[in-house]
């Protein structure tokens, strides 16, 4: 699987994460190694285009859960964060979602899988990347 | 060549230095000169020889054990030198090494009887020869002393890395073992006879990828008239799955027992898993309470594969339904129970998506819409029966391509 990434202007800054061919056991790391390399240098909102990901395993979802928390400040492995960081996280579906990490345009597998395990409620996603990292600027 | 620069060359050997002119003339004239090309070998280590060289032009290699593991270059012999003087003192002549030209070489030779003659007209030349070979022997003695310390250290090096080797092994082993009784123990998490429940036939087939898994499966006796059924995937693999399916396993259970609503199993159940999940870890679950009088089965399908419903004319689809997310992330899922008619001659068939993801040496994903799954589903096989064959053909299907996650199966035959 490639990954690339980009960066946006602005503050705080922005950075999309493009995924082209497959995510699974054995690369889903390399992804939120990414992730925690562009938060460490001062990412705080992140897009991860999904529009030429192929395949999605579960350890995909993974991925995309670890990056959320990243993107929270959690460090995995601090527990009292990880439990306070899940809080959070379910207070925000209350709200609405995840409002650091958005999803562009899955292709429909990967949409269902999405969908069927209820990450969908929890991951916002849009069409295309314009749309994506407009909803920043809106806060919605 | 002249014999004049012969008798040159003859002296400035040492063993020949102390020769009076008479005897320096005579030894000149018998020396027989021969011509070698490059590669030539004069004699062989181990052969009798009967004759000795002076190189008046060329190289000649002495070479020990030539040929074997233990080859080694002793000497270069140039114009000047004389090589095969072993042989001369030797009474028996054997050779104790190998001559090999190295560059078209020219050669004065001189036979045993010679020297013998030679000997007996000039005796000082045995103190000469006593020398040479004194000086021989040290430098050999010198050579092998080094040759065996550097066996020693080998051998030394050697012995250190089959130590570390072996304590590898040992600490393999170690492992293996407790590997092996992790399996043993998660095996015993699993239901060892399935519950039956009259007018169903239940059955079930797992696979795990590694020694031990993260997929679950259960059925619960809740009483003669229902059977919680559930099956479930943990994200992950080997271990840290293992350990966090044992943990779902026995909440579940717990919960199960206590009051088994699939509303109220799965929310417990979460916030459970919320309350000790430090790692991040959730589960995908098809929690079901299948009821006896009314063939229903009551299900929540929480963030889990659909299941395939084959209905008693052989129509085959998957179950849709709202559902709720996977369990172990959200603090409060909203979790919807769905009812599955299952009138006689109907099949429910739950999975783990290491089915409909595994994938041939080149990629192909294992179908369950593939006409063979049906014939399979059709067919007059037991639960237990499909359930085993299944695998087998996802199995098949994975052919020499590793196993990418663990396969689990369990269908609900309704008679």
């Amino acid at each position: 699987m490639q990954i690339k990434t980009e960066s946006v202007a602005g503050t705080p800054a922005l950075s999309i994460i493009g995924l082209e061919g497959e995510l699974d056991a054995s690369n889903f790391k390399d992804l939120i190694g990414a992730a925690q390399k562009l938060y460490e240098q001062g990412t705080r909102r992140l897009v991860l285009d999904l529009s030429r990901l192929n395949f999605m395993s579960s350890s995909g979802l993974v991925a995309l859960h670890s990056i959320a928390r990243i993107f929270r400040g959690d460090a995995p492995s601090d527990l009292e964060a990880g439990w306070s960081a899940i809080h959070a996280m379910g207070e925000d579906v209350q709200r609405g979602t995840e409002p650091s990490v958005k999803l562009v345009n899955p292709q429909p597998k990967i949409a269902s899988t999405l969908q069927k395990t209820g990450m969908d409620r929890f991951f916002a996603i849009y069409p295309d990347l314009q749309a994506a990292v407009n909803s920043f600027h809106d806060n919605r | 060549m002249k014999i004049d620069p012969r008798i040159a060359l003859i002296q400035q050997i040492p063993l020949f230095s102390s020769l009076s002119p008479g005897a320096l003339s005579s030894l000149a004239t018998r020396l027989i000169e021969r011509s070698y090309t490059n590669e030539t070998v004069l004699f062989t280590e181990g052969e009798r020889g009967d004759r000795f060289y002076i190189i008046e032009a060329g190289q000649v290699a002495i070479i020990k054990a030539m040929g074997s593991n233990d080859e080694r270059l002793i000497g270069i012999r140039g114009a000047g030198e004389f090589i095969g003087e072993m042989s001369l003192l030797n009474r028996d002549g054997v050779r104790t090494a190998t001559a090999r030209v190295r560059q078209p070489a020219r050669l004065l030779e001189m036979t045993r009887s010679d020297f013998d003659a030679l000997l007996s007209q000039e005796p000082t030349i045995a103190y000469e020869m006593l020398q040479v070979l004194s000086n021989r022997l040290r430098v050999a003695h010198n050579e092998s002393i080094r040759d065996l310390m550097e066996k020693n250290r080998q051998l030394q090096i050697a012995y250190n890395e089959l130590q570390a080797a072996q304590e590898q092994i040992i600490a393999k082993t170690v492992l293996d073992r407790e590997l092996e009784q992790a399996r043993e123990i998660q095996e015993s998490l699993l239901p060892g006879k399935i519950p039956t429940l009259p007018g169903f036939d239940i059955g079930a087939s797992m696979v795990p990828a590694r020694t031990v898994g993260g997929d679950l499966y259960d059925v619960i006796s809740l009483d003669p008239d229902r059977l919680a059924v559930i099956i479930g995937d943990v994200s992950g693999k080997a271990m840290p799955a293992a350990l966090f399916m044992a943990q779902t396993t026995s909440l579940l259970r717990a919960e199960a027992a206590h009051d088994p609503s699939p509303e109220r199993v799965l929310d417990r159940v979460n916030q459970h898993l919320l309350a000790a999940n430090s790692q991040g870890m959730f589960v995908t679950l098809i929690y079901g309470v299948l009821h006896r009088q009314s063939r229903e089965f009551c299900v929540i399908r929480a963030g889990h594969e659909f299941p395939l419903f084959r209905s008693p004319k052989g129509e085959l689809s998957h179950v849709a339904g709202v559902g709720g997310p996977l369990i172990g992330l959200f603090p409060h899922p909203i979790l919807v129970p769905q009812p599955i008619e299952l009138p006689p001659g109907s099949t429910l068939l739950l999975y783990t998506d290491g089915v409909n993801e595994a994938r041939d040496p080149e990629g192909n994903f294992f179908s369950l819409e593939d006409p063979e799954v049906a014939a399979l589903l059709e067919g007059p096989a037991t639960a237990q029966n499909l359930c085993d064959t299944l695998a087998r053909r996802v199995l098949d299907h994975q052919g020499g391509a590793p196993q990418a996650d663990d396969i689990t199966l369990l269908a609900i035959k309704s008679r």
